[in-house]
């Protein structure tokens, strides 16, 4: 991939006994990047060495084509980072400690102060941003946290469970924020283990499973596949008769059928199979693989 | 026979009646009255509401400024016995690093007055599926191995109530799967199951009934589906995928089932009182204009549409 | 004609202007870090101890050579004559102030950044660990020696009015100008360097501050006594003993040091320099190692 962002060649990563990463090899293009799998080991380890806060046991990483692990200070000035958990002092302002973190990522003084408000007004925060930090609540605080993670202008942001904590409100806020990122000329990677949130921003998916990648492509791939998922408003056993007799390989559960067609139109054979049997329809849609369904098909069949 | 309200269940196992907590000049919880019986019930609300309030009421852990609270038919701040018989699995890492997984859930066992520690400890242990690290020390988990040794520690009494606070946060796809179907087992055996989780997705997952807390007072109750459709002035969105869009979108404008038709990007989106009339004319309506139907979706029928509705009307 | 409208986003701005180097981004810590010693832009009562000491450390220096000056030819000149201290005396006069503000002030600079996991922050911004332990040292360094040197400044002022020849005086005392900042760097040197490593462990700036102190009372009191009971030698133990030494030495006044532990135990003054830098360089060395493992 000539216009890959990240990329990491036989990365592994050791503490102790426990292998947060085996041989990841990867190469990710610019856009919106879900990073999933098992919260703790893979996912945040990652993170770090790709920001060069970890020295991977073996293996190198490179961001924008510069090694994480020769030139840390190099990445980090292109890249900015949401932590997942707690990273405030407490007996700041808002705007002062995001306009100080402004300055450490390279920004003159007088910017610094001025970005820092506006990038605080975008999160959310205008009102708030000259209350001290320890006085934020936890959704409040996961904007503050990504404000100082784009203050500084990053190409890429590291997103490292930006919803925890949040009610879903809050949490439909900051996927929004998130998916404008991206008309911001950003990339983003988000990491979260509620796959639903990554299917609804992302379009590039690293799955990650005890440590070994498990996928590494465009979501649309993974979610892509022949069969049609038709949810009727009645039982479908006439419905099943009928396409199956047509050449359809069905499965059903409930109210449910996953429709397969070797040849023809099968959006027009559904259609007309439910002019035929006089059934209504609840929902029609290609069957979209989930995230989900990877990860149990992987337990399973142990790919 | 009187309808129960949906706040309500015929065999209730926890009776919440015009409870109210406040702290000071703030009113955390209003004049809630509800009830919870066998099976998987969701709490929900979104941040201050007072769900996490009337959680710690039911666990006895705070007591009501004004009504009756019984679990089990005692009230759990005069009778604290009845805690063997509740199990909670609180959000926040109430677990001692240095002891092992397996020790922890034994000493569990035994203040719960548990006949025999070790063997109801290794029985919640595989119920978990914690059988391989229950001899590693809990600091070196991850979180979603804390996640449920905690589960485990809760199930060691085998406790006819089960509150569970985010019990999925910081699990894998796979052991949310598991710990789902865990939950159902449970609740298939009888259990009364409470869960308060902010991910949407995931409760619509597990609980068949939902109540809705919103400042403090008690906003919805009864299943998603059922409590979606008690919205009767917010028609159901659809959206409709199509080779022609437009021809498809005149028609059904035509139809009095249909309140409004708006083309997005080439996408369908039309309202309707009526799912089930929209879904039986579709299909025939697209065969006689001859359109190739590809995607036909209602957009606001998931618990977190619904809630979206019940905190903010629309 | 037409009418032209415009609406302008006021969304996200992308920063297309130079980046400062590592040395601007140092200077940022540094000031930080002097805003959290002096309680700048934070509540009003973290103001009072630093400031407190600091105008306890000034003002007496400014009473005596004020008082001195105006008084000057009224008589009273013999009188006054030794009012205004030397600048070793006020060294030993300020001693205890620093001794007090560092061992408030390096809690401050380290705990609340570690406990609150502020690192993390740090730690994702183009900077080295270095960078930051360095600057934020230094952040001490810089406003003690502000107070240290202030009055020592003073004092010098004074001086050279009231010697009546202001020039004479100064080239008769140019040693001065890099005897103060020495004696300033030598008290930083003893009292920083355990202070910083205790606020590298403690997770509170109270129980910080005050092991801090109390090694340094115990310390002294043990090096005391086992310098007369069992051997001279443990004198050494006493730190605050070093700085005085030291400033003995580069003033010139031998007997300066005769209270302390060194004094009586009589040992070279070499053994007081030794001392200081052994404490410096492996207060650094111990601080990076904690850090490092931190991070």
């Amino acid at each position: 991939m000539s216009n890959a962002i990240i990329t990491t060649a036989g990365l592994n990563m050791s503490f102790g006994d426990v292998q947060a990463l085996r041989d990841v090899d990867l190469e990710v293009p610019a856009g919106r990047i879900g990073l999933v799998g098992a919260n703790g080991a893979g996912k945040s380890t990652l993170i770090k060495i790709l920001l060069g806060m970890l020295q991977p046991s073996s293996g190198v990483s490179e961001v924008y084509g510069t090694s994480a692990q020769r030139k840390p200070l190099t990445v980090r000035s292109r890249v900015g980072y949401m932590p997942e958990g707690d990273c405030f002092p407490l007996d700041q302002t808002a705007a002062d400690f995001v306009s100080y973190t402004a300055e450490l990522g390279g920004l003159p003084a007088s910017e610094s102060r001025q970005r820092a408000s506006e990038v605080l007004t975008l999160v959310g925060l205008a009102e708030e941003r000259f209350r001290n930090l320890g006085e934020f609540s936890t959704g409040m605080k996961q904007r503050a946290k990504l404000a100082q993670a784009i203050v500084h202008s990053p190409e890429l942001v590291l997103l490292d469970e930006p919803a925890s904590g949040l009610d879903p409100d809050g949490r439909e806020d900051m996927l929004a924020l998130i998916n404008r990122l991206g008309e911001f000329g950003m990339s983003v990677v988000f990491s979260s283990h509620v796959l639903g949130d990554i299917e609804r921003t992302c379009d590039w998916v690293v799955m990650l499973n005890e440590g070994r990648l498990l996928r590494n492509e465009p979501l649309a791939s993974i979610r892509a596949s022949n069969a049609i998922r038709v949810v009727l408003l009645d039982d479908p056993t006439p419905a099943v008769r009928v396409l199956e007799s047509r050449g359809a390989r069905v499965a059903v559960t409930d109210r449910t059928l996953d429709v397969e067609f070797e040849t023809g139109d099968p959006f027009v054979a559904i259609r007309d199979v439910l002019v035929e049997t006089g059934l209504g329809l609840r929902s029609l849609g290609s069957k979209q693989t989930t995230l989900e369904d990877v990860y149990l098909a992987e337990e399973e069949y142990g790919l | 026979m009187t309808t129960l309200s949906p706040a309500f269940v015929r065999n209730p196992t926890i009776e919440i009646a015009e409870i109210s907590k406040w702290f000071g000049q703030k009113v955390a919880v209003s004049n809630v009255s509800c009830s919870f019986g066998p099976g998987i019930t969701g709490l929900l609300g979104p941040n201050g509401a007072g769900k996490t309030t009337l959680l710690r009421m039911m666990a006895g852990l705070i007591r009501p400024s004004r009504g009756k609270l019984t679990v089990l038919d005692t009230d759990p701040r005069r009778d604290t016995t009845v805690f063997q018989r509740v199990g909670l699995v609180p959000e926040d890492d109430a677990v001692y690093p240095f002891l092992t997984g397996r020790r922890f859930v034994e000493y569990g066992a035994e203040l719960a007055g548990v006949r025999n520690p070790s063997s109801a400890a290794a029985h919640a242990i595989t119920a978990v599926g914690m059988d391989d690290a229950a001899g590693r020390r809990i600091e070196g988990y991850s979180k979603g191995m804390r996640q449920r040794i905690k589960v485990a520690g809760a199930l060691v009494n085998d406790p006819e109530v089960l509150y569970l606070d985010e019990p999925l946060n910081g699990a894998d796809p796979v052991q949310r799967v598991r710990l789902i179907e865990l939950f159902h087992h449970l609740a298939a055996e009888g259990r009364t199951v409470v869960v308060s989780s902010h991910v949407l997705e995931e409760v619509e997952k597990m609980a068949s009934r939902v109540i809705a807390m919103v400042d403090g007072r008690l906003a919805a109750a009864g299943d998603a589906a059922a409590i979606r459709a008690a919205f009767t002035d917010i028609p159901y969105r659809v959206r409709i995928d199509s080779d022609v869009p437009r021809t498809l979108g005149a028609a059904l404008l035509g139809r009095e089932v249909i309140r409004s038709v708006e083309v997005i990007d080439d996408t369908l989106h039309v309202q309707t009182d009526d799912l089930g009339d929209l879904g039986r004319l579709l299909p025939s309506l697209a065969q006689s204009l001859d359109v190739r139907l590809t995607l036909v979706q209602p957009e606001d029928l998931s618990l977190e549409s619904v809630f979206r509705y019940l905190v903010h009307g629309r | 004609m037409s009418s032209e409208g415009a609406i302008f986003d006021l969304d996200y701005r992308r920063y297309e202007g130079a980046r400062t180097g590592r040395t601007k981004i140092r200077w940022a810590i540094v000031r930080d870090g002097v805003r959290k010693v002096l309680g700048l832009r934070r509540k009003a009562r973290r103001k009072i101890l630093p400031w407190g000491l600091i105008v306890l450390a000034v003002i007496p220096a400014i009473a005596f050579v004020g008082f001195r000056v105006l008084t000057e030819g009224l008589g009273a000149d013999e009188l006054l004559e030794d009012l205004i201290p030397g600048h070793a005396d006020y060294f030993g006069f300020t001693f205890q102030l620093t001794f007090l503000f560092v061992a408030l002030s390096a809690p401050e600079l380290l705990i609340p950044d570690r406990v609150s996991n502020v690192l993390t922050v740090y730690a994702s911004r183009p900077l080295t660990l270095a960078d930051y332990l360095i600057a934020r040292v230094g952040s001490l360094l810089l406003v003690v020696m502000a107070f240290t040197l202030l009055p020592q400044l003073v004092i010098y002022l004074g001086g050279a009015v009231l010697s009546g020849d202001i020039i004479g005086h100064v080239t008769g005392n140019l040693d001065l100008l890099w005897k103060i900042p020495a004696g300033a760097l030598a008290v930083f040197a003893t009292q920083a360097g355990v202070a910083f490593i205790i606020s590298a462990y403690a997770r509170r700036r109270g129980v910080a501050a005050g092991v801090y102190i109390a090694f340094s009372i115990i310390s002294g009191g043990v090096a005391f006594g086992l310098s007369e009971a069992v051997n001279r030698w443990f004198a050494v133990i006493d730190l605050q003993a070093h700085a005085v030494v030291l400033i003995g030495e580069i003033f010139n006044e031998p007997g300066f040091r005769d209270d302390t532990s060194m004094g009586q135990a009589d040992l070279s003054p070499w053994v007081s320099l030794v001392a200081v830098v052994t404490i410096a360089v492996l207060a650094a060395g111990l601080l990076y190692r904690r850090y490092r493992k931190l991070m």
